[in-house]
């Protein structure tokens, strides 16, 4: 496929993807990127629109702005009504959302290849980037909704609940500490100014990534947006406020009693943000340490041992350094410490002796086949490409990363274990069942 | 081999392939006492072969790059995996190992029965599932579809090896396995491979399960009760028709019209207008046998009856008032629309074309959908609401801590029978 740059676009970079399509990168003046990837052999399109703002950038006491805000960005602009948003998107049989996390919010239409629909999906987002109304009943509607979800999320879910005290405990005053959804008095303090004050430093073009992933025109696509968008102008972002580097330097330990059945463990070891050069290696470690029925610690603990119904575990692709979590819910009869005893045993053998070469061949193919999964459906590849560019800061990091775990050794694994699962730098949470405490 | 259906979706834009395959027969065959037999059944396929042990069988099939889960529901029973293309041949090998000659060792089935035991433990730690675990249990009894998919801690302990293997040859025949493939595989290949590692007896076509019985007659109430908790979790609803009836793809626009979208009814009122709950919801699941009419919400403790209030109201209006013109129109344009998004992968293409015969439609279900939709009227829509929607005889199931609503739910007006049922116990029909 042909690079296409129309006026008024700074084309900045390029990538084949799959047999025979293009990723491409374009700028405007005012700041505003905009990443396509056309697809013609499919009926929908996938429109991003992903802000470099998510909870980290928030302030102690208005923890959940981030995400009561993308709540507020459905409701009126100057032009449109309250609700008139969501029913343009249906009436077109849309699939919409958003979605707010540590380092970025974005919103997301996915529509079909026919008639307005590029336009209008354009149209719209561009207003609300610059012309939300934000008042005092919209507010009011949305915390009402946001506490709900808290709720839902994390007051009356063990697992929501674990995570939360984990990030917590573990990184207590760095910018990852506290929920992107907020802690409940924070969510009752927010005020109308202040959503007006974050929308007007935030919700800029050049602290915008826009994703176009299926069936269009690319030099249309681009004009499209070029007409609606080109009009606002950039601004200074907020200077962010230099994290401070997490630190557990001794094992911290924090015990729950809730309404579960069996003790649950969730443990967590300082990680590297998602662009370090280890981070391909501890992928790796993970997939062999908990991926599938055959991995180390689903085999020791919930086949051998049966000490376990369950126990997983992921590394945080974050921009900034995050955790490394084991999670895992005991059979009754057993408690969370014999089962962590176990989990820090495994890890050191595992980082003794690294990965056979079986184990790293499994975990190889284990991770192409996830990315082949996620290659099909327009919305999961613009997700990707825009959780990619605003958080690695450039969209071809994932596939910098996908090449970088075919070239995973042995040693790799066993420095990244040796380096990030040090005991005196965990932080463990323990639920115990209340029925038990009682 | 012949005799079972095979539906493929070819692609060659990656070399990655998935599978689905059905079984017919889910926990709606189970015998009454022995609750969870199918489910334990399909498990344990993946538990031992002539060639491979639980852990060996495992190894090998992640090593390929693949994932093999078996999965049951009320009606089927359902395999489904992937693997790079590179591998189909060694993986169909195991599958067929799998489907073809499972060994049933007794120590396996004794330690997947005290891990199923450790899972029901925990959905009670989990107030939506637990809410939606007990309404299907209490809206379909005493009908076989009730009969709980994982059985209870009672019935599972009374299942022998002989159950099983009297289940499976059953459950494992040609006649009532239906597949479907998507990917980088040509039929005449994927077939051979088929013939060459899947060996089942040829079977016969499975019977029909068992017809519908009554609803409560009047507005049931089951308060689910869990100390200390904050928030409800309410689910609310009657039996209605199978997917195949032809009144249907109406009720489904009926359901769009209340529940179905954002900007619906019932996420207007609860949600948008008065913030009580995250999410507020009808659906319409498409069944074989049995289906039913859902509507379930999420509010605060302090907000639950006034918005169970407040649906209940709004499900009778709709029943008695009927949709407006536009409301239809809207609704179909919002299903007419979104029907790319069920098309979008070789994946949903191959599960679209399956469950059609799953669900017992007619053949060209997929390619009428669009015309049949856009053919409704408002009319025909309110025609099968009246028919079939029902705004006194309905089951409601609300998680919460009992004592706190007990005296207002009962006051609500229309409520018959309020239940307490423990949170931590299994739903006795």
């Amino acid at each position: 496929m042909a690079r296409s740059t129309p006026a008024g676009w700074t084309f900045l970079d390029e990538q084949p993807f799959g047999r025979d399509r293009l990723i491409q990168k374009h700028a405007l003046p005012n700041g505003l990127t905009a990443i396509t990837l056309e697809d013609p052999a499919a009926d929908v399109f996938a429109y991003h629109t992903w802000f470099r703002v998510g909870s980290r950038h928030e302030k102690q006491g208005r923890t959940g702005m981030a995400h009561l805000f993308e709540h507020m960005m459905f409701k009126a602009t100057e032009s449109m009504e309250d609700g008139e948003f969501d029913k343009l998107m249906e009436r077109r049989g849309a699939q919409t959302n958003a979605a707010t996390w540590v380092d970025w919010t974005y919103y997301h239409e996915a529509l079909p290849a026919t008639g307005d629909n590029l336009e209008t999906a354009i149209r719209l987002e561009a207003d609300r980037m610059e012309n939300l109304v934000v008042d005092e009943t919209q507010l009011e509607a949305e915390r009402e909704v946001v506490k709900n979800e808290r709720l839902y999320r994390v007051d009356d879910d063990p697992s929501g609940k674990m995570y939360e005290e984990l990030y917590d405990l573990a990184l207590k005053g760095h910018p990852y500490g506290w929920p992107t959804i907020g802690w409940m008095p924070d969510i009752e303090a927010i005020t109308v100014a202040d959503c007006q004050a974050f929308y007007k430093a935030y919700y800029a073009p050049n602290n915008a990534v826009i994703v176009l992933v299926g069936r269009f025109d690319t030099h249309q696509g681009l004009e499209l947006i070029r007409r609606y968008y080109g009009g606002l102008d950039s601004q200074e972002l907020p200077a962010e406020a230099p994290a401070p580097a997490p630190t557990v330097s001794s094992p911290r330990y924090r015990e729950l009693s809730l309404e579960v059945s069996t003790e649950r463990l969730l443990v967590g070891y300082m990680g590297p943000s998602m662009t370090h050069d280890d981070m391909p290696a501890l992928d790796v470690a993970v997939e062999v340490l908990f991926g599938g029925e055959s991995s180390r610690l689903h085999r020791r603990l919930v086949i051998q041992d049966e000490t376990a119904s369950s126990v997983d575990g992921w590394v945080s692709h974050f921009a900034l350094s995050g955790l490394i979590e084991v999670a895992a819910t005991t059979k009754a009869g057993h408690s969370a410490a014999e089962v962590e005893t176990v989990v820090l045993a495994e890890l050191a053998r595992f980082g003794e002796a690294g990965p056979t070469e079986r184990e790293l061949a499994k975990a190889r193919n284990q991770l192409e086949v996830a990315v082949y999964r996620s290659n099909y459906a327009a919305n999961a590849v613009a997700g990707r490409l825009g959780h990619y560019e605003v958080t690695a800061g450039d969209f071809k990091a994932f596939s910098r990363a996908v090449a970088a775990v075919r070239e995973v050794t042995a040693d790799d694994v066993k420095r990244v274990m040796t380096r990030y699962f040090q005991p005196q730098t965990k932080s463990v949470v323990v639920v115990k069942p209340a029925k038990a405490a009682a | 081999m012949s005799g079972f259906e095979l539906t493929l979706v070819p692609n060659h834009d990656y070399p990655y392939v998935t599978f689905e395959l059905y079984f017919d027969g889910g926990s709606i065959t189970d015998p009454v006492g022995k609750e969870g037999l199918a489910y334990l059944t399909g498990q344990m396929i993946l538990k031992g072969t002539p060639s491979h042990d639980q852990e060996q069988f495992a190894e090998a099939v992640e090593t390929l790059g693949a994932t093999f889960d078996v999965s049951l529901g009320r009606e089927h029973l359902m395999i489904d995996g992937d693997v790079l293309a590179a591998n189909v041949e060694d993986y169909l090998a195991l599958v067929g190992q799998a489907l073809s000659a499972p060994t049933f060792p007794q120590a396996e089935l004794d330690r997947l029965r005290r891990q199923t035991i450790a899972e029901l433990e925990e959905r009670r730690d989990n107030d939506e599932d637990l809410a939606g675990h007990i309404f299907y249990q209490a809206l379909l009894q005493p009908d076989s579809s009730a009969r709980p998919v994982k059985g209870t801690e009672t019935s599972l302990a009374r299942i022998t090896r002989d159950d099983l293997v009297a289940a499976y040859t059953q459950m494992f025949t040609l006649a009532n396995m239906r597949i479907g493939v998507a990917g980088d595989v040509g039929r005449e290949r994927l077939t051979a491979l088929l013939h060459r590692h899947v060996e089942l007896p040829a079977g016969t076509p499975p019977t029909p399960p068992d017809s519908l019985a009554a609803d409560p007659g009047a507005v049931d109430v089951v308060l689910v009760d869990k100390p200390e908790r904050t928030q409800t979790q309410i689910y609310a609803g009657h039996r209605a028709l199978r997917a195949s009836h032809p009144d249907y793809l109406a009720l489904s626009v009926a359901s769009t019209v209340y529940g179905g979208t954002f900007t619906a009814r019932l996420s207007h009122e609860i949600r948008e207008k008065r913030g009580w709950s995250y999410g507020a919801y009808s659906y319409l699941p498409g069944r074989r046998t049995n289906g039913s009419f859902v509507f379930r919400f999420y509010p605060a403790t302090r907000d639950a009856v006034p918005a169970l209030e407040l649906a209940l109201k709004m499900q009778r209006e709709l029943i008695e008032d009927g949709v407006t013109e536009r409301e239809v129109d809207f609704a179909k344009a919002y299903l007419v629309n979104h029907f790319p998004f069920r098309l979008q992968t070789p994946r949903q293409r191959m599960q679209e074309a399956v469950r059609v015969s799953l669900l017992g439609l007619p053949a060209d279900s997929l390619d009428t959908y669009v015309s049949r939709v856009t053919a409704l009227t408002a009319d025909q829509v309110n025609a099968a609401i009246r028919k079939h929607l029902k705004h006194d005889d309905l089951l409601v199931v609300i998680v919460c801590t009992a004592g706190n609503l007990i005296d207002d739910v009962k006051a609500l007006a229309g409520v018959g029978n309020v239940a307490v049922h423990p949170f931590d116990k299994d739903w006795q029909h």
